[in-house]
């Protein structure tokens, strides 16, 4: 005979309160198998906030990231950082970084444009955070509206997004070998180009000849609709090594195909495509005897700006270094930057990292290779932007940015660069979390990503960051005159390309 | 004593008078430190409310507009509007002699409630549809959708519809109404409960069964696991990060990521039902079931007959049977079907990718049946295996137009999944995210947990004390909150 009696659910909770009570009692930093608990806060909602509980629980400095990986590894996306000596310590809060100076040959630049259409080039180095042309796209557009040019600039042979990006469609065969930033082992014969890839069509045998045409490794360009600037292409610029000969390639634009040697045997040679109207689309078959590297193509016209997005996932910056100094400096040769950016620092942001003067020393070295191979070309170092980590089952600005971004404005500064504070620009502390929670939102839910609408929002505040520097250089002098730019060397003006393709080599 | 006098001086007054005042980032959920403690002062009055039926049911009927309250701010005049209008329509239908009088006031009360779930859903919706249609420019309103509106919108129509046909005597206290159209539990997010289920136990004293606290205390254990801990859990680690931007992965991680969010919608949708049918066990309530493992399906009927129940059922019920059934006609029949489907793909959300994922469902049952007339396939176990592989992935494609949000991000998954499989980055990937795949693992071989182990595990727990009972719901509490103050996965992005 069952007890007739009910039972009592109030009895239950309070049991259930009353356990958790005393599970509150239990002293924090206890950890289980090396997991450490978190603690019960029941009353967390309705108590004082306590200062004390916003205490950093985490392993002590530097220590050993997991197991030895290869720098810019993209499996951990954390670079372990070598152990470090005694550095500058960094400041515990974002200070309010004031832009440094630095972007004078750029300016200069500008306004020979703005007055007789000379090309303007950028190359903008980053990691996922530009992935996909995010932020460049809009940046590149808002710069080729107000002083003219056209084209997206350069496109290596294969990029992980190439179905993300939206300004230009991209299609490769899959018998492309490639090699890249971060390769195990990169053969002697194939320099990295600046993108940080190299890729090797498939060698033409006598019977894959004999089989189809479509034996070759192809690759296929299809512009964007997105931005009117980039719609078109006036001249297409394919770049490669050395290799045997005699190697071809068919370029069909718009579908009208004609065949070009490529003879070139310098570290970087150029192959000029020029179509009778500017096109929309070009596809090229390679036909080549020996391996030989081909790097990629650039889209432009033949004046005002042109912006190259070199994005590459998992990148903290630091393995720039992996592309060889005459490669870089050949492409440099041919591409004539007058701004250099880099965007870096998403994949070296971790709690563990108390210090960052091995990043700075690294990265230091990266800058003073571009210094050397783009002599023309002012360096604007982008200051990180925000990211969340979660504490206690909040999130907050992880503890090591601005221990970063302290180190971002120092390697600017030692370098004579112009920095830019992505971090403040976003709006600072936590700025991440209101990104994320915005509706529609800016960022994605790993907080650390913006999504189009934040890079449509991060572009636009470069652009206006670059604008002001253009109007008033100098800042925060806004009174001072405007430097003579007559007095600066001005660019040489590039003759316009007249012939339909011409093969010329850059030594 | 000491202990007490400074926990009180912590106490701060402004953040406890500030948790009673609606706040639109933080409803008040099942799955808060704060709604316990509000619970518990809640069952202490309403343990001594016991033997006063009318003051208990009003006491139970302010807390639920409070609870209402702090989800929707003032929107909770909409919940009595509404209340106070049904009890009366149902009323003056059931004392109406005319046919005709019957139908329009039924109508009537069709227009208002339908109206008010048009309004407040749907208005947007067909006015930009409009807009794309002919090019017009239209005003886009400034419409909050108040929670939970989908949810006792169907009740009360319920219950009007079943007083009109007759199957329901309509209630003859406002009281009565209100705590049945209001009763928190399932109030924001279901079960949809029947009023001929519901009403018959309103005049009962609670009475709580051994089996009854057994049963609650495992619903609201395994709803707080599969709600706080494995859905939040792999859906802010993984999920979410690959349908916010899915070209950013390759093949294998998207499709991943679509096994993770069938998984994450069962764990959250079926878990926060099962604390409500849980925390209703607690007051003396019976709620029917709404979740019987789902994904143990061997066909797309059966499916729908273990999904959501309260909601397939009432669209059989209230939508499906109105407009014909089976009785028109194999033809109309799976056109019945059709449309039923689609408008309930309709009622998850006003966007055309839910519409898109209803109508895929409503062919899909269609075909099923077509199917089963044809072919009458025998039930041995590789025709059962292929029936549960077909539909547990058909479901699986559904999901994907159900989660993106647009259809651009949906083709871009399906895009990826085709064309860059990259299935050598699996062992990858799942090294990289191992908690996450652990909490995937585990919760799919719940799912698969035969229905008696549950039953016997109810049966045990209501056989044990309650301090058992309260251990076993502790010790599922203090996971929850582990889990939910533990680090984010750093994100990992794989070349491919």
């Amino acid at each position: 005979m069952k007890s007739p009696r009910s039972q009592n659910p109030f009895l239950l909770v309070l049991l259930i309160v009353s356990l958790l009570g005393l599970l509150s009692l239990l002293q924090p930093g206890l950890t289980v198998g090396g997991v450490a608990l978190r603690p019960v806060r029941l009353l967390a909602d309705v108590l004082r906030p306590n200062p004390a509980a916003a205490a950093e629980t985490l392993p002590p400095p530097n220590g050993p990231a997991g197991p030895a990986a290869p720098p810019d590894s993209v499996l951990t996306a954390q670079a372990a950082p070598p152990a470090d000596s005694a550095e500058v310590a960094a400041v515990a809060k974002a200070p309010a970084v004031a832009n440094l100076g630095g972007l004078d040959n750029f300016l200069a630049a500008l306004r020979q444009t703005k007055a007789d259409g000379s090309p303007v080039r950028i190359a903008y180095f980053g990691d996922s955070m530009i992935e996909g042309d995010l932020i460049t796209s809009d940046l590149r557009n808002s710069l080729q509206v107000a002083f003219g040019g056209s084209g997206v600039g350069y496109v290596p042979i294969h990029t992980v997004a190439a179905d993300f990006r939206e300004t230009i469609h991209e299609t490769a065969s899959a018998d492309w070998q490639e090699y890249n930033l971060v390769s195990p082992k990169l053969p002697a014969g194939f320099a990295l180009g600046i993108s940080g890839h190299v890729f090797v069509p498939r060698v033409a045998t006598a019977a894959a000849d004999s089989t189809a045409a479509g034996g070759a490794s192809w690759v296929r360009f299809q512009t964007g609709q997105r931005f009117a600037p980039v719609r078109r292409f006036a001249r297409a610029r394919l770049f490669y090594g050395p290799g045997a000969e005699p190697a071809e390639v068919l370029a069909t634009t718009d579908g009208h195909a004609v065949p070009h040697a490529l003879s070139g045997q310098a570290a970087l040679n150029e192959l000029l495509l020029t179509p009778a109207r500017p096109a929309r689309q070009l596809r090229l078959d390679f036909k080549t005897p020996g391996p030989r590297p081909v790097y990629g193509v650039s889209f432009e016209g033949t004046g005002g700006v042109v912006l190259d997005n070199f994005s590459f996932r998992g990148n903290s910056g630091m393995s720039l270094t992996r592309i060889p100094f005459r490669e870089l400096a050949a492409f440099g040769k041919a591409l004539d930057y007058r701004l250099v950016i880099l965007h870096y620092g998403v994949n070296v942001a971790d709690a563990r990292n108390k210090t960052y003067g091995w990043y700075e020393r690294a990265m230091t070295r990266v800058v003073d290779r571009m210094q050397r191979a783009f002599p023309a070309a002012s360096i604007l170092i982008i200051g990180m932007s925000d990211k969340s980590s979660r504490l206690d089952g909040e999130f907050i600005t992880d503890p090591s940015v601005p221990r970063l971004l302290a180190a971002q404005q120092l390697l600017a500064k030692h370098n004579h660069a112009a920095f830019w504070n992505l971090f403040e620009a976003m709006g600072g502390e936590n700025s991440m979390v209101s990104w994320v929670e915005d509706s529609p939102p800016l960022a994605n839910r790993d907080y650390t990503h913006v999504n189009p609408r934040g890079a449509h929002r991060i572009a636009g505040l470069l652009f206006d960051y670059l604008m002001a520097e253009y109007q008033h250089p100098g800042q925060p002098a806004p009174a001072a005159p405007t430097p003579d730019s007559a007095a600066r060397p001005a660019p040489a003006p590039t003759p316009p390309a007249r012939v339909d393709s011409a093969t010329s080599q850059v030594p | 004593m000491d202990l007490l006098r400074s926990a009180l001086a912590e106490l701060d007054p402004d953040r406890l008078l500030s948790q009673f005042v609606y706040h639109p980032k933080s409803p008040l959920l099942f799955n808060t430190g704060f709604f316990l403690l509000l619970f518990l002062a809640f069952l202490g009055v309403y343990q001594l409310l016991r033997e006063h039926h009318r003051a208990r049911l009003l006491y139970v009927t302010a807390f639920s507009l409070f609870f209402y309250y702090k989800s929707s701010g003032w929107y909770f005049l909409l919940l009595v509007f509404s209340t106070i209008i049904e009890y009366h329509f149902a009323r003056w239908i059931a004392d109406s002699g005319s046919p005709g009088r019957r139908k329009l006031l039924l109508v009537l009360s069709l227009c208002v409630n339908l109206g008010m779930l048009f309004y407040f859903k749907y208005t947007n919706f067909f006015l930009s549809g409009y807009h794309a249609l002919t090019g017009q420019p239209v005003p886009i309103l400034h419409v909050l959708l108040p929670v939970g509106i989908s949810f006792y919108t169907f009740q009360t129509l319920s219950y009007t519809l079943d007083v009109y046909r007759g199957q329901l005597a309509p209630l003859r206290s406002i009281s009565d109404f209100a705590f049945f159209v209001t009763f928190f539990p399932q109030l924001v997010a279901g079960p949809i409960v029947r009023a001929s289920d519901f009403i018959p136990q309103i005049k009962n004293k609670p009475f709580i069964s051994r089996e009854g606290m057994g049963r609650a205390v495992v619903l609201i254990a395994a709803g707080l696991f599969k709600k706080a801990v494995i859905s939040d859990y792999i859906s802010l680690n993984y999920v979410d990060r690959i349908f916010d931007q899915p070209g950013l992965y390759s093949g294998v991680e998207n499709l991943l990521g679509v096994y993770g969010y069938a998984l994450q919608i069962y764990c959250d949708f079926s878990g926060y039902s099962d604390i409500a049918i849980g925390i209703a066990l607690l007051l003396g309530f019976r709620l029917p079931p709404n979740f019987l493992s789902p994904y143990q399906s061997t066909s797309i009927t059966e499916f729908w007959r273990r999904w959501h129940i309260s909601l397939s059922s009432w669209l059989r019920d209230y939508l499906y049977i109105p407009l014909g059934g089976n009785r028109k006609g194999v033809g109309r029949q799976y056109l019945n079907l059709f449309l039923t489907m689609l408008l309930g793909g309709l009622w998850h959300g006003a966007s055309l990718t839910f519409v898109l994922w209803g109508a895929l469902h409503g062919a899909a049952l269609a075909v099923d049946k077509l199917f089963k007339q044809v072919f009458r396939p025998g039930n041995n176990w590789l025709i059962k295996l292929l029936g549960w592989v077909i539909t547990f992935h058909f479901v699986c494609f559904c999901w994907i137009f159900f989660r993106a949000g647009t259809f651009e991000v949906a083709s871009q998954v399906l895009h990826q999944i085709i064309y860059n499989p990259r299935p050598d980055l699996l062992l990858q990937v799942l090294g990289s995210f191992r908690p996450v795949f652990v909490l995937v693992a585990l919760g799919y071989a719940l799912h698969f947990v035969p229905d008696g182990v549950t039953l016997h595990l109810e049966g045990a727990m209501g056989r044990r004390s309650v301090v058992a009972q309260a251990v076993l719901v502790t010790m599922i509490i203090w996971l929850v909150i582990q889990v939910k103050s533990a680090e984010i996965q750093p994100f990992i992005y794989f070349q491919f």
